[in-house]
């Protein structure tokens, strides 16, 4: 059960991999200063050249939407149904995220898709955890 | 490097045993490996042992019940590829005229564990974010679809031919057979996959006994080559990237066939990963049993069938066998070796002469899968 005593908190799901900018949401992830290559979540190291000479870069918005699925058995602190996808942006990044609305009728691959922070999960200690979510751009965007 | 062998094989039944513990499973395995192979105890000089969730020391612990101490003993965990990379290990040793005898064994007590979906990785983003097994498997089939009209029948004919399969094996945890309607009528877990789309979670533990080509002969008339026996790790994901294709499996596919000399037109039969429908349809293109996008032609002809061109999984596989992680691997191999000798009952593959077992395991964010493994055992 939930302890309705202690106030329940609001935290990301990953310190630093979102932040607002000009009052909008933006995942943040790195960029390598040697071969140019954008990654998400952040990284030290870049996997591809192996330099540690790696900056904080601001992603795109907006991404065609790869593949999906609505989880209907979920694992623990998970309220299902929730859809998860993986959206491909612009900087060539690959993002595993979740759909704003399991229910979005006539998802198509390639479709543009932009990004909203919204409710991923609860944490054991009833914390309400948020995340990327993903959902169809209105009008074709 | 030389040549290795395999002289016995041992595989317990199955299923959801919550009496039971993975030593249990272990001993039982490795003792029916042991009786088989012919060998004496004595003369094992390593062992090794496939989990996931067994703990520290599962492999000693095992190797106490036999008697088997004071020899070396490595544990290995490697997700679903957990015991056939525990087989590769042993293999490697072998080849290399570390050992001349070596013992491998894969266990897994699941039931007492886990209920419902494997818990996703917590040192992942993607597992953070609710990433489970079902939804890799989920969200690259119906991409499958979307990109060559594989339909969700074909998909459930796969879990159908396997159940078929499995009525055969009485070492498998679900020996009834289901049509179409039930696999698609079942409890959805993740869309389009429904409870019957996905492989159980499974108690077992299946072991092997191999040796080099010095002694074989000491042994058996009866030659159980391993033809290549490859262990690879995923690359990199990128934007742009097919999601329906697994470069894994395709290069370990790729290396082992090199290696064994052969090809995908040579092997009587295949023990693949098929711990969701989709994967095993998808399976059928990375290991070039088809063309790209002919997966459902395959099952929808019934080539993997037994009795088709390439029987695949005609233990039951994963699906209706089960899959008790660390065992999962080994147990590929034991029932290759029981085809390949003629011994696999009514489920036999006529004239078997080469069989190839495939894993892959581990969902981890960023790169196409954790682990992979590709064995082929050929008579000689
Ligand atoms: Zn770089
Ligand atoms: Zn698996």
């Amino acid at each position: 059960m939930d302890d309705t005593s202690k106030p329940h908190k609001t935290l990301p799901i990953k310190e630093g991999i979102f932040k607002i900018k000009d009052g909008q949401y933006f995942l943040v992830g790195t960029r390598c200063k040697s071969c140019r290559r954008h990654l998400y979540p952040p990284v030290e190291i870049c996997p591809f050249c192996f330099v540690r000479d790696v900056e904080e870069a601001y992603l795109s918005r907006r991404g065609k939407l790869q593949a999906w699925t609505v989880v209907w058995v979920p694992p623990a602190g998970f309220e299902a149904p929730y859809g998860v996808a993986y959206v491909d942006l612009p900087e060539k990044v690959r993002v595993f995220a979740h759909l704003a609305d399991y229910k979005a009728d006539g998802l198509k691959p390639g479709m543009e898709m932009e990004l909203v922070i919204g409710k991923i999960k609860v944490d054991r200690e009833g914390n309400e955890i948020i995340g990327p979510k993903f959902r169809p751009v209105a009008n074709g965007g | 490097m030389r040549d290795v062998y395999i002289l016995g094989v041992g595989m317990t039944k199955f299923g959801k045993f919550p009496e039971k513990r993975a030593v249990d499973f272990g001993r039982e395995a490795c003792w029916d490996a042991i009786q088989d192979a012919g060998v004496d105890r004595k003369d094992i000089e390593a062992a090794y042992c496939g989990h996931v969730y067994q703990g520290s020391v599962i492999g000693q612990l095992i190797m106490r019940e036999l008697g088997l101490t004071g020899i070396p003993v490595v544990n290995v965990e490697n997700a679903c590829s957990s015991g056939s990379t525990a087989f590769r290990e042993a293999y490697i040793a072998v080849a290399a005229g570390l050992y001349d005898l070596a013992l491998v064994v894969g266990v897994e007590q699941l039931s007492t564990r886990v209920s419902g979906v494997l818990p996703p990785k917590d040192t992942d983003y993607e597992g953070t974010m609710g990433l489970i097994m079902p939804s890799v498997f989920a969200l690259r089939g119906r991409l499958h679809m979307e990109k060559y009209g594989t339909t969700i029948e074909q998909f459930a004919k796969i879990r159908v031919k396997n159940s078929i399969h499995a009525a055969q094996n009485p070492r498998a945890q679900f020996r009834k057979v289901v049509t179409v309607e039930e696999v698609n009528g079942a409890k959805m877990v993740c869309e389009p996959l429904t409870m019957l789309h996905c492989c159980p979670n499974a108690d077992g533990g299946a072991a092997a006994v191999i040796c080099s080509e010095k002694v074989v002969r000491n042994y058996t008339a009866r030659k159980l080559r391993v033809a290549a026996s490859v262990l690879l790790s995923g690359t990199m994901e990128q934007a742009g990237d097919d999601m329906t294709v697994s470069s894994l499996t395709s290069r370990a596919a790729q290396q082992a066939y090199e290696k064994a000399g052969l090809g995908p037109e040579d092997l009587s039969l295949v023990e693949l990963h098929d711990c969701f429908t989709t994967a095993e349809l998808m399976h059928y293109e990375n290991l070039g049993l088809c063309p790209r996008g002919e997966g459902g032609r395959m099952i929808d002809e019934g080539k993997t069938m037994l009795g088709g061109k390439i029987p695949v999984n005609v233990s039951g596989g994963l699906l209706c066998k089960g899959h008790p992680l660390g065992a999962t691997g080994v147990g590929q191999i034991a029932e290759v070796v029981w085809h390949l000798r003629g011994e696999a009952g009514s489920r036999q593959v006529e004239g078997a002469k080469a069989g190839l077992t495939h894993c892959m395991g581990g969902a981890i964010g960023g790169v196409d899968g954790a682990s992979c493994t590709v064995n082929i055992i050929v008579r000689d």
